[in-house]
């Protein structure tokens, strides 16, 4: 037949074919059942550098690599076909694509009386179609050879996998570690970004009652409404210290602790707070090492402690045994704690609270310490997390023993004091309330009130006073100025420059110079930090005139340069 | 006595025919795991199409015609699955179509649950019957593969409006056919 008169019957056919297969990304051929081609859809003419208009009357077998009498079979058996039957062809030339299609060919003119059957072969790429049995078969070729690799190495691959699992097991297990850490760190700097901001609020309001109080006379009937503004700022100041204990930083009021006395000052107290169906016993030996610790937080833990065995007492009779005593610990004991953030080797304290209750199982004891974890209708699941942040806060160590329907013992361990003062490790108040500076003083704090309260306490204290917002302010006052200033009140947190650069680019300046650091965070911290690198002294946020009055007084007794 | 002649005594029922059975059946059934039935349809039609080309030029060549005629077609269906241990019998017929019926299939127990290999007997009929009247659609209708008692195969023998609302497959002659 003629691929002209083709082309006229089937015109319709043909512009349909192109309308439907040209937006296609595979190859289509329209092709009669002898082989030759009618038209090609544009994926086709890439493949097989045929052209729209001049590809009529070829022969497909010109175009493709295969046995012609294969292809003529193949056509043979598509133009019997409205459903599609599978096939192969190889295209001699293509692209840079591959040769090998698989292809689907159907009949869509059906042979009759005065034409030719046309068929559509519609071109998949081998693997993008998936040979999914050629691929199965690869599969099960590989896995075979695996099994036989497999049993030929069994012994050896069986240690290597218990290697591997005993691995894998140290590291989850130190991930979950680290995630605990990490929680708790994240924990700890919220807490500690509030403190900061609360306690520079509270600043301005107690500082401001103190000034108030200063100037008004004893018998004025305001005084004891700003008596109790002060009182109630300081108890909002004691609280942002118990959030500054989430984080293990503060430690405020160290103490030389011992574990012993301070229980059995408790023991009525937690007499009172346990159920009434347990028994409360101490186990508590007088001459116990004793630790650096502040009371009240060793009073929050023990009283979350027990208050959590009583709970897991519930209703039943059960006991509490509340112990202390002292432990010699070495790396192996100490690698057993919870906390085991390189603790050193050496003498410990411990406390112990161990219950009769209904005990922890596997899941319970991985979560105890997590904040908000709690399996208690109305618990807030804060109990021991506050308990790990403190005893971190100690350098301590925790270890938990417990078991479903018997019972949980938690012990807390404190490096003991090698050489124990007896007694506060703080000094008492220096001054008389009456002392007098002059000379200037330069504040650097980065909050605003802070700076203004700070202002009229040191001029009442008779300074002159220079403000900076933030470090290289300090700094750059501090250069301009470096003769007349006799003292430096500086902010330990500021943004970009903190004020532990600021003092090292000061002294820098003029080694001489006088730094007090004021900080949220606790004393021992900070003066650890700077130990030996001449500060003059410390003093806490939120201050009033009277500590302000003796640090600065202290500061300028210790180092003898006369002020002024 | 030897292990050889101890084995070959033994009463298994292993033979050729068995053997070759069961291997197409476990061929059918990995296609249409591996490939969903649709496509093992295909590729078993394919072989089925091959097959019935064979068929009908055996019996053309044995005839000596140009082509079957509608009756001789139909004889030629009961005459080869016969031959092939089926045994096919009409159960009513007219000039537009033919129902046949089967009670064993040429494959036996092993068609059970391979529908794909029914594809056979529907090519291999379709290929008879388009190459020598120009037309067929096959409908399975009922099928020993698919669990039931006995084969029920209705073939029309040219399109009309009856057989277009059928579902079945449809073969058209090819320029090879005889007609
Ligand atoms: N002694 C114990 N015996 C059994 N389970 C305990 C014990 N101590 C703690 N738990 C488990 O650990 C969980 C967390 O304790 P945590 O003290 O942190 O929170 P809580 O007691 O639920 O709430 P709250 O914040 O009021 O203390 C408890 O809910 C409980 O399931
Ligand atoms: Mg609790």
């Amino acid at each position: 037949m003629k691929g002209g008169s083709i082309l006229v019957r089937h015109a319709a056919l043909i512009e349909h074919f192109h309308t439907f297969t040209d937006p296609c990304p595979a190859a289509h051929i329209l092709v009669t059942e002898e082989g030759e081609i009618v038209a090609v859809n544009i994926a086709a003419q890439k493949l097989s550098g045929l052209e729209r208009d001049t590809c009529n009357g070829k022969k497909l077998s010109d175009f493709v690599s295969d046995r012609p009498d294969d292809l003529l079979q193949y056509l043979h058996v598509c133009a019997r076909n409205r459903r599609p039957m599978p096939g192969a062809i190889s295209w001699r030339q293509t692209g840079n694509g591959p040769h090998e299609y698989r292809c689907q060919g159907f009949v869509i003119e059906p042979h009759s009386s005065d034409s030719t059957a046309l068929v559509i072969i519609h071109c998949e790429t081998k693997d993008v179609a998936g040979n999914k049995f050629i691929a199965l078969n690869r599969k099960m070729e590989e896995l075979e050879a695996a099994y036989h690799k497999l049993a030929s190495h069994a012994e050896v691959l069986k240690s290597e996998i218990a290697r591997r699992m005993q691995v894998e097991e140290e590291q989850r297990a130190l991930e979950k570690q680290m995630h605990h850490v990490q929680k708790l760190e994240s924990l700890g700097i919220m807490a500690g970004g509030i403190a900061h901001d609360f306690n520079n609020m509270l600043m301005a309001v107690l500082g401001n009652a103190d000034l108030a109080l200063a100037d008004l006379e004893p018998w004025s009937p305001v005084r004891p409404f700003i008596e109790e503004i002060e009182k109630v700022s300081r108890r909002a100041a004691d609280l942002c210290r118990q959030m500054l204990a989430y984080s293990g930083r503060g430690k405020f009021v160290v103490k030389t602790v011992n574990l012993s006395d301070l229980l059995l000052d408790m023991a009525g107290m937690l007499e009172i707070s346990v159920s009434k169906k347990a028994v409360l016993k101490f186990n508590c030996p007088e001459n116990l090492p004793p630790i650096d610790s502040d009371p009240s937080q060793l009073r929050q833990i023990i009283m979350n402690l027990v208050i959590n065995a009583s709970e897991a007492i519930g209703n039943r009779s059960g006991v509490i045994t509340v112990s202390t005593g002292a432990v010699e610990c070495d790396r192996a004991y100490l690698a057993a704690t919870f906390l085991d953030e390189n603790l050193a080797e050496g003498l410990y304290t411990y406390l112990e609270v161990a219950d009769t209750g209904h005990g922890m199982d596997r899941e319970t004891k991985a979560k105890l310490f997590d904040p908000f974890f709690t399996t208690k209708f109305t618990g807030r699941g804060l109990g021991m997390s506050a308990v790990l942040g403190i005893v971190r806060g100690h350098k301590g160590g925790i270890k938990v023993y417990s078991e479903p329907g018997r019972g949980t013992a938690i012990k807390l361990l404190f490096p003991a004091v090698p050489d124990a003062l007896p007694g506060d490790m703080h000094e008492g108040p220096a001054g008389d309330g009456k002392w007098q500076g002059k000379g200037t003083v330069l504040l650097v704090d980065d909050d605003e009130t802070v700076r203004a309260v700070g202002r009229q306490m040191l001029e009442r204290l008779g300074f002159n006073v220079l403000t900076a917002n933030d470090g290289s302010q300090g700094v750059a006052a501090y250069r301009e100025h470096t003769a007349e200033i006799d003292l430096v009140l500086l902010d330990l947190t500021m943004p970009h420059m903190d004020g532990e650069e600021t003092f090292r680019e000061m002294r820098r300046i003029s080694a001489e110079v006088r730094v007090i650091l004021s900080s949220g965070y606790n004393e021992q911290d900070v003066t650890q930090r700077f130990a030996g690198k001449g500060l003059a002294g410390f003093i806490q946020k939120p201050y009033t005139l009277e500590p302000l009055r003796d640090t600065i007084q202290k500061a300028f007794e210790k180092t003898s340069r006369p002020p002024g | 006595m030897s292990t050889k002649n101890v084995l070959s005594e033994l009463q298994i029922p292993l033979e050729r025919d068995l053997f070759l059975r069961t291997l197409i059946r476990e061929l059918a059934g990995t296609l249409e795991d591996v490939v969903g039935f649709d496509e093992a349809a295909g590729y078993i039609s394919l072989v089925g199409q091959n097959i019935g080309e064979w068929i009908n030029n055996l019996y053309i060549r044995e005839l000596a015609v140009d082509a079957l005629s509608a009756t001789q077609v139909i004889n030629v269906l009961l005459d080869l699955k016969s031959r092939i241990q089926g045994d096919f019998f009409v159960i009513e017929q007219d000039e537009n179509k033919v129902v046949l019926g089967n009670t064993t299939c040429p494959f036996t127990d092993k068609v059970v649950g391979r529908p794909s290999i029914c594809m056979v007997t529907s090519n291999v009929f379709g290929v008879i019957i388009a190459e020598n009247l120009g037309y067929a659609k096959v409908v399975l209708q009922e099928t020993i593969a698919q669990g039931h008692k006995c084969c029920r195969v209705k073939v029309y023998l040219k399109p009309s409006p009856e057989a277009d609302t059928d579902e079945g497959r449809e073969y058209f002659g090819t320029a090879r056919g005889s007609h």
